[in-house]
C-alpha cells in the first residue's frame, strides 16, 4: 500500500503565536508512506478518544531524592486502568486490552535516561499486570531505539525473568533493526538517505504496543509525550527533520504515527509523570529543570493525551517565568541552557495536526479528562 | 565474452614517473568545522578513474585504506601501482586474491549523469562530487547512448561559477533528475559509494565503504528488476543479502554488514515458463492437443536473437515434469522446411544445427550460468544433447555427454507448423539443481537469406549461446 500525501495548506495557528506569523503559509514536506499493512483493530485513537484519565499522587515520588514509591505507583494504575475502562476488577481493565496468547511491546522512552526516562517502577508494574493477565514475560518486549539510553535504566531489575529489554539501533545507525518494506519518504534538507523505516520487532512480531511516554518539554517538538514517543521512538533516521532552526517534527510526527501497522497495533498509552522536564527536553541533564508533576495519564487517544501535557508543561513554564513554547521569535534561538533560550523553532503544532490525520481529538473542549486523587 | 578486469599493479620498484600520486582514500568527519552538507567528508579516487582511464596512479595507501584503495581501482578500473609496505602484505594478498576470485564479465561502466569534460578543476571538482553522491556520473563519451542528465560547465542551465559550491552543484543535478529515477540509491549510511557497470543482462554494483568502521546494514536501491546472481564481501565469504526483492520499477537488498568492499551481481528479471507438473510419465505425441498438453499455458517466442519481431506466427514452447523427466513441446510454424536428407533418429545427429531445429538450453549449474545442457529436435526426430560449458569449453564440444533424452516429432504440412516433443531425464542435470532452472528456447528455420534465428528471450548477439540472457523454466505443482 501506498500513500502520498502532498498539499500545501494554511494552517491555524495557535493564538498563543506572533501576530505576525499568523496565517502563515507553510509548506508541508511531500511524504510518501510505504507499506504493506492494512489498518487492523483499534489502534489510534482506540477505544476511548477523547478520553484521559489523570490520576495524582502527592507520594509517587520523593522530590529529595527522586525515590519512586512503587506502593503509590500501583494504586495509580489500578485506579486510571480502571477509570479509563470503567470495570471495577484491574484485571478486567488490562484483559479489555490484552489477551494471554498476545506478544505486547512496551515502547518506553529513554532520551535522558537514567535520571529522566519512563521510570522502571511504572513499565514493571505495566508487565506485572500483563502477566497476570496472562501474558508469558517470553511475549512482553520492553524496547527503545538506543541501547545505551535503554541499559542505563535497568528495567530488568523490575521485571520478571524472560521479559525482552531490546535496543533496535545496536550499534547506533545500523538499519538491521528496521523493516525495509515499511518507510516514510521524504525529503526535508536536501538529505541523501530520504527514508525512515519502522521498527522491524512492531510491522513483525509485536500484535499490540503499550506506549509510555515520559512528560517533557522539548527542543523541537515543543512537548514529547505520546505522538513524539510512538512516532519518532519507532523509526530510523528521524533527526534528519531538523536542521539548523527548522524542524519538521510539526507535520512529521503525525505522518509516523499515522502509519500502519504502527498506528492499529498502539492500543494503550500510560503517560509517566512522575518526573518530568519542563526545559531542555529531553536531554537535559540541569536538575533545576527538571519538575515533579506527580501524576499519570491514561487513555488510548494519544492527541488527546498530548493536548492535556501541553498544558501541564506551559503550566510550569509561566511558574517559572519562561517564554511560552509556542513562542517561534528569532532572539530565543540559542543553546537550552537558558530557560528561554531553545535550539530549534519549537512545533507543538504537531498534536493538533496529528489530530487532523486522525489520531485523536485535540479540541481541549471535547476532551473528556476525569481526575483522580491517590494517597 | 569473458574479460579480465583486474588492471592493479603492484609496485616492485619505482612507480612510473608519470604516475600521479593518490589521496589514501578515506572518510575525514573535520568535526567542528563548518561545512555546506551534514554528510562526511570522503576522499574518494574513482572519478579520477573514469576521468582518465589511461593515467597511471601510485597509491601508498596503507593499514585499513589499503584494501579500500585496492577496491576503488579494480571498481573503477585505475591502472594503481601500490607501494607496499611489509607489514600490509598480507591485507594486499587477501584482498588481491578476493579481487582475481570474482567473477569476471564483459561489462562497463554505467553512467547516468554525463559531465562534458573541458578538463578544467571545476569539472574535475563536479565530477568528483556526483560520484561521491551517488548520482553514477562519469564523462560525457563521445558515442553511445545519451545519459539521462548531461551536464556541461558554462551553460545556462550549468554555469560556470556555480560549481565553485559543488554540494550544491550535486544537489541541483540530483534534484534534474529526480530521485525515483536514479540507477542507485544507497539508504542507512552516508559513507558508501556505489558503482554500477552493466553489459550482457548483468548489472554489477561495487560498494565501497569509506570509514573506518564496519557499516552495520545498508539498504541498497537498484533502478530495474533483477534477480541476484551473486554477492561477494570482502572479508565475509559466508555474508548473504538480506531482503531481496523487486519493488516496483526497482530491485532492493540489505548488505547486512560491509566492512569494505563488496560486489553485487544481479542479472535482468527474466520470465519464466511454468512446467506443470504430471502424475505420471506419459508417451510422447508432439501433440499439444494430446490429453497430456491439452490446457498447458505455453510461452512464445517471437523475436530474432537480436530482439527483432519475425515476420510469421509465434512459435510456442510448452513444458511438463514428473519426478523423473522433464518434457518440452516445441510449436513451429514454418514458412519452409530445411530438412537434412537421409535423417538419423536412432543415433544423435551432429552438427544438427545447421538444418531447422528446436533448441532448449537448460542451466545445470545455479552458481555457474555459463555452464548448461543443449537439446535439439528436428522436424524429422533427429536429435542431439551437449553438455555446454562458455568458460572451459569441451574439447568435442559437449558432444561426448549423453542425458539420455528421447524426442518425437510431427509435421503438419497442411498447417504449416511441425512439432517436437523432447523427454529429458532430470538426473542428466545436477543434483539438487532444484525447481528452477535457466532456460533459452530457440529455433532455426529456414536457409540462406530467408533464415531465422527464433528465440524466447533475444540474447542481443547474433548468437544463442549467451546465458546472461535466458529465462527461467520452473517446476510447479
Amino acid at each position: 500500500m501506498q500513500l502520498e500525501i502532498k498539499r500545501r495548506a494554511l494552517l491555524q495557528l495557535p493564538v498563543l503565536l506572533p501576530a505576525v506569523l499568523q496565517g502563515r503559509e507553510q509548506d508541508i514536506p511531500r511524504y510518501k508512506l510505504i507499506t504493506p499493512h492494512a489498518a487492523k483493530g483499534a489502534g489510534m485513537p482506540g477505544l476511548y478518544p477523547a478520553r484521559v484519565v489523570t490520576v495524582h499522587s502527592p507520594t509517587c515520588i520523593d522530590e529529595s531524592t527522586a525515590q519512586v514509591n512503587q506502593s503509590a505507583v500501583n494504586k495509580m494504575m489500578a485506579a486510571g486502568m480502571t477509570s479509563l475502562t470503567g470495570t471495577k476488577d484491574v484485571r478486567d481493565a488490562w484483559a479489555g486490552f490484552f489477551s494471554p496468547n498476545e506478544t505486547v511491546g512496551i515502547k518506553v522512552n529513554c532520551s535522558g535516561a537514567p535520571k529522566v526516562c519512563s521510570r522502571p517502577e511504572v513499565v514493571g508494574e505495566i508487565v506485572r499486570n500483563l502477566v497476570t493477565v496472562g501474558l508469558k514475560p517470553a511475549n512482553i518486549w520492553i524496547y527503545e531505539r538506543f541501547d545505551d539510553q535503554l541499559e542505563s535504566v535497568h528495567y530488568d531489575r523490575f521485571v520478571p525473568a524472560g521479559v525482552h529489554i531490546v535496543a533496535v539501533e545496536t550499534p547506533r545507525k545500523s538499519v538491521l533493526g528496521y523493516d525495509p518494506f515499511v518507510y516514510v519518504e521524504t525529503d526535508f534538507f536536501g538529505e541523501e538517505d530520504t527514508r525512515s523505516n519502522l521498527v522491524r520487532l512492531v510491522s513483525e512480531r509485536f500484535d499490540k504496543i503499550i506506549n509510555v511516554p515520559n512528560m517533557k518539554d522539548h527542543g523541537a517538538a515543543g512537548v514529547t509525550g505520546c505522538l513524539k514517543n510512538i512516532a519518532y521512538g519507532n523509526y530510523s533516521n528521524v533527526a534528519r527533520s531538523h536542521y539548523r532552526e527548522k524542524t519538521n517534527t510539526k507535520t512529521f510526527i503525525g505522518t509516523l504515527a499515522s502509519m500502519e501497522p504502527l498506528r492499529s497495533k498502539t492500543v494503550l498509552n500510560v503517560m509517566d509523570g512522575l518526573r518530568g522536564v519542563w526545559h531542555g527536553g529531553p536531554f537535559v541533564k540541569d536538575v533545576k529543570y527538571a519538575f515533579y508533576p506527580k501524576q499519570m495519564k491514561f487513555g488510548t487517544d494519544p492527541v488527546a493525551m498530548d493536548r492535556l501535557l501541553l498544558d501541564v508543561i506551559e503550566d510550569k513554564r509561566k511558574a517559572e517565568d519562561a517564554v511560552s513554547v509556542w513562542n517561534r521569535e528569532a532572539k530565543y534561538i540559542g543553546h537550552a541552557l537558558d530557560k528561554n533560550q531553545n535550539l530549534f523553532i519549537r512545533e507543538p503544532g504537531h498534536i493538533e495536526y496529528a489530530g487532523t490525520l486522525g489520531l485523536g481529538t485535540y479540541d481541549v473542549k471535547t476532551i473528556q479528562e476525569e481526575v483522580l486523587h491517590v494517597a | 565474452m569473458i574479460a579480465a578486469l583486474l588492471t592493479i599493479h603492484l609496485l616492485t620498484g619505482a612507480a612510473p614517473a608519470d604516475a600521479a600520486k593518490l589521496e589514501s582514500a578515506g572518510v575525514n568527519y573535520r568535526v567542528a568545522v563548518a561545512g555546506a552538507t551534514a554528510a562526511p567528508w570522503v576522499t574518494a579516487n574513482g572519478w579520477q578513474y573514469l576521468r582518465t582511464p589511461k593515467a597511471k596512479f601510485v597509491s601508498e595507501a596503507a593499514g585499513p585504506a589499503l584494501p579500500l584503495a585496492m577496491a576503488e581501482a579494480f571498481a573503477w578500473r585505475g591502472n594503481v601501482w601500490f607501494q607496499v609496505s611489509d607489514p600490509d602484505r598480507v591485507a594486499y594478498d587477501r584482498t588481491l586474491n578476493f579481487l582475481e576470485g570474482l567473477p569476471t564479465f564483459d561489462v562497463s561502466s554505467k553512467v547516468q549523469v554525463g559531465v562534458k569534460d573541458d578538463g578544467s578543476a571545476e569539472a574535475g571538482e563536479v565530477l568528483k562530487l556526483l560520484v561521491r553522491r551517488n548520482l553514477i556520473a562519469g564523462p560525457l563519451a563521445k558515442s553511445g547512448p545519451a545519459p539521462a542528465v548531461t551536464v556541461e560547465l558554462g551553460t545556462p542551465e550549468y554555469p560556470r561559477e556555480a560549481a565553485q559550491n559543488p554540494a550544491a552543484f550535486a544537489a541541483g543535478v540530483r534534484a534534474r533528475l529526480g530521485d525515483e529515477k536514479r540507477l542507485l540509491r544507497i539508504y542507512g549510511t552516508d559513507v558508501v559509494i556505489g558503482h554500477l557497470e552493466e553489459g550482457g543482462g548483468l548489472m554489477r554494483i561495487h560498494l565501497l565503504n569509506y570509514s573506518n568502521r564496519d557499516v552495520d546494514g545498508a539498504r541498497v536501491r537498484v533502478l530495474g528488476r533483477f534477480q541476484l546472481r551473486g554477492y561477494h564481501a570482502l572479508g565475509q565469504p559466508d555474508s548473504a543479502l538480506q531482503d531481496f526483492a523487486a519493488i516496483g520499477g526497482a530491485t532492493e537488498f540489505t548488505v547486512p554488514k560491509l566492512s569494505r568492499y563488496a560486489v553485487v551481481d544481479l542479472a535482468a528479471d527474466v520470465p519464466v515458463l511454468e512446467s506443470r507438473r504430471s502424475d505420471r510419465d506419459f508417451e510422447l505425441t508432439a501433440d499439444p492437443n494430446s490429453r497430456q498438453w491439452r490446457g498447458i499455458a505455453a510461452v512464445q517466442a517471437t523475436k530474432n536473437y537480436l530482439g527483432e519481431a519475425v515476420a510469421m506466427p509465434a512459435s510456442e514452447i510448452r513444458s511438463r515434469w514428473t519426478t523423473e523427466n522433464l518434457y518440452l513441446l516445441f510449436s513451429c510454424p514454418y514458412e519452409e522446411l530445411n530438412l537434412k536428407p537421409n535423417p538419423v533418429v536412432t543415433a544423435e545427429t551432429q552438427k544438427l544445427w545447421g538444418w531447422d531445429v528446436a533448441e532448449a538450453f537448460l542451466g545445470s549449474d545455479p552458481e555457474h550460468i555459463e555452464r548448461y545442457r543443449e537439446f535439439q529436435v528436428s522436424p524429422q526426430a533427429e536429435w542431439v544433447d551437449l553438455e555446454i560449458d562458455r568458460a572451459h569449453a569441451k574439447p568435442d564440444g559437449g558432444a561426448g555427454w549423453n542425458s539420455g533424452f528421447t524426442v518425437k516429432a510431427r509435421i503438419d504440412a497442411t498447417r504449416k507448423i511441425w512439432y517436437g516433443e523432447m523427454r529429458i531425464p532430470l538426473a542428466a542435470f545436477t543434483p539438487g539443481v532444484g525447481k528452477e532452472l535457466r532456460a533459452g528456447f530457440f529455433r532455426l528455420q529456414g536457409t540462406g537469406p530467408g533464415k531465422r534465428y527464433i528465440a524466447w528471450q533475444p540474447t542481443g548477439e547474433r548468437n544463442f549461446h549467451v546465458p546472461q540472457a535466458f529465462g527461467v523454466l520452473r517446476l510447479v505443482n
